[in-house]
């Protein structure tokens, strides 16, 4: 039987793959990988390629050349429906309301919002026609929330008749911002922690339909030697706060004897001007643009950073972990609770203070049971529970 | 503390040099604000009275934030037919759940400091754009206008 994983994007892809390769050598499934597309404001849209040695279709080749131009056609009236009726609404008199409005009347008159809208309507159109064409029966979506991928996709395929299966990216299940509001689209949920499982079913589904499988991305990395005492490692992510906090960082290191700092800069954003000033002084190093995250642990006793997977990887190799969060909001990523007590610094004192007791062994990275439940395990997990989804489908 | 500077609120993203802040403040400065958990710690160390702005907001009102934006797009669409019978603004709802995310926690925190303090003037401070703290308090800015309460800039031009 085919099992359907559509509208993974890029940066998704991996959190899947050990799913699909085991699926490869599966005597009775057989994985078919149909790839998302996703919109990234610094380079619009893009999407992914399929994993080598998995079959594949692609959505774009399921339209003749008259179905597209009815894509584009409904694409471009989406577009001025919404902005109009958006500048109707920011004349409302409450208050949420006008700023919701507001922003809408923003977000719609962005340039890239006609070439979403076309791409929506694509999509829409091209699920639709590969639902007809291939009657799949069991569909794996990465989650049921996201505009260009799961939400539309869980509606398209539900309504011809496949049961709809989110496999959770590690990404959905650590975001407190990814919202559950509207309708749930999809018939069950493998997802990689309890806190995710928790939240959905808070969200009103049924507990019957949500299994926590872990991470199978995760299940390669195993605790390694011990690491070389006083190499700190902050991962840069463009986000507010991550010169303040390299500064403060930079200074907290730099007191403490024999202490060393690397930095990592995002792999897909410009270095930031203010960096190489930082990299004049002692105790310091870039690290290359480009280097996988990972390839970085090796010595590294303590990895810093606000909302990185690298913090969650670095806990499973055994490795401290700090993560500063300097702004008033809460916290973006969805830490255990005991946990966070531990790790995050509020502030410039409190980072000092993780520092120290890094260096004086009382650091501590997440725990195992709560961000990679199952562990190493998770892949196979994923497996049986498809095996168990499938029969139910046939 | 004066009646008028109990009724003044200043709301601050980051630790003011001391001369500008003697000068600005006076000998009553009213409600002092710290908008992050950093600033907190160092208007400690300087000994400037305070409070939090997370004072302002509970964990019940984060849990809400969604449910409040649905519920209100679906009222909005209420007046629209052709955008009530789209699927798109739920399909969208994660992208506007982000984009307001910031937006809603200031709004919140905005409301509740009316609310409580009552002011009879709010005083936001001016930082450089590329200052961490500067879009909250931008966002700030913009919910104090929103419940119609403009604020002024701090430290007041001379």
């Amino acid at each position: 039987m085919k099992i359907f994983f559509v509208g993974y994007e890029q940066a998704n892809v991996c959190y899947i793959l050990p799913v699909l390769r085991a699926l490869q050598r599966h005597p009775r499934l057989q994985p078919v990988f149909a790839p998302g597309t996703d919109f990234k404001e610094h380079r619009g849209l893009h999407t992914a390629a399929a994993p080598r040695g998995i079959a594949a279709r692609h959505l774009d080749a399921a339209l003749d050349t008259a179905e597209l131009a009815a894509a584009e056609r409904r694409g471009v009236a989406l577009c001025r429906t919404a902005r109009g009726w958006a500048a109707d609404a920011a004349d409302a008199a409450a208050p949420l309301t006008r700023v919701l409005a507001g922003r809408l009347q923003h977000l719609l008159g962005r340039r890239a919002m006609p070439g979403l809208f076309r791409t929506y309507a694509r999509i829409e159109r091209a699920a639709a026609a590969l639902a007809r064409r291939e009657q799949p029966r069991l569909v794996v979506l990465s989650e049921d929330s996201d505009f260009l991928r799961g939400r539309l996709l869980a509606r398209i395929f539900a309504a011809h008749g496949a049961r709809v299966v989110c496999l959770t990216p590690w990404y959905y299940s650590t975001f407190d911002s990814y919202p559950l509001i509207g309708e749930r689209r999809a018939h069950a949920y493998l997802v990689g922690t309890g806190a995710h499982a928790r939240r959905l079913i808070a969200a009103g589904v049924p507990r019957r339909c949500v299994e926590v499988v872990g991470h199978p991305v995760f299940d390669a990395l195993a605790a390694d030697a011990s690491p070389a005492p006083g190499h700190f490692l902050y991962a840069l992510q463009g986000l507010p706060w991550d010169r303040t906090i390299a500064v403060d960082l930079l200074a907290a290191v730099a007191a403490q004897p024999g202490a060393r700092l690397t930095i990592k800069p995002h792999p897909q954003l410009p270095l930031p001007a203010w960096l190489a000033r930082l990299a004049r002084r002692d105790h310091v190093r870039i690290a290359p643009a480009r280097t996988a995250g990972i390839a970085l642990l090796g010595d590294v006793r303590c990895v810093v950073a606000q909302t990185s997977r690298l913090l969650f990887e670095a806990s499973l190799l055994g490795r401290d972990v700090i993560v500063p969060h300097y702004a008033a909001t809460p916290l973006l990523v969805a830490l255990p609770r005991r946990d966070a007590a531990a790790v995050v610094a509020a502030s410039a004192a409190q980072l000092r203070q993780r520092v120290r007791e890094s260096l004086a062994g009382r650091g501590r990275g997440l725990s195992r049971a709560a961000i990679a439940p199952h562990h190493p395990h998770a892949t196979q997990r994923a497996v049986q529970a498809l095996e168990r989804l499938s029969a139910d489908a046939r | 503390m004066s009646a008028l500077a109990a009724r003044r609120v200043i709301i601050l993203g980051a630790l003011p040099r001391r001369r500008a802040w003697r000068a600005a403040l006076g000998r009553e400065p009213g409600r002092v604000i710290s908008i992050s958990p950093a600033l907190s710690d160092a208007l400690v160390d300087a000994g400037v009275a305070h409070r939090s702005s997370e004072r302002y907001f509970a964990a019940a009102d984060w849990s809400a934030i969604h449910d409040r934006v649905a519920v209100q797009l679906r009222r909005m669409a209420a007046g629209s037919e052709a955008i009530a019978r789209s699927p798109w603004l739920d399909d969208w709802s994660h992208l506007l759940g982000d984009e307001l995310r910031d937006t809603l926690y200031w709004m919140r925190v905005a409301e509740q400091v009316l609310r409580r303090e009552r002011p009879h003037q709010v005083c936001v401070q001016r930082l450089a754009s590329a200052h961490p703290a500067s879009p909250a308090l931008a966002a700030l800015r913009a919910a104090f206008a929103q419940f119609g309460h403009p604020c002024r800039p701090w430290p007041p031009a001379r």
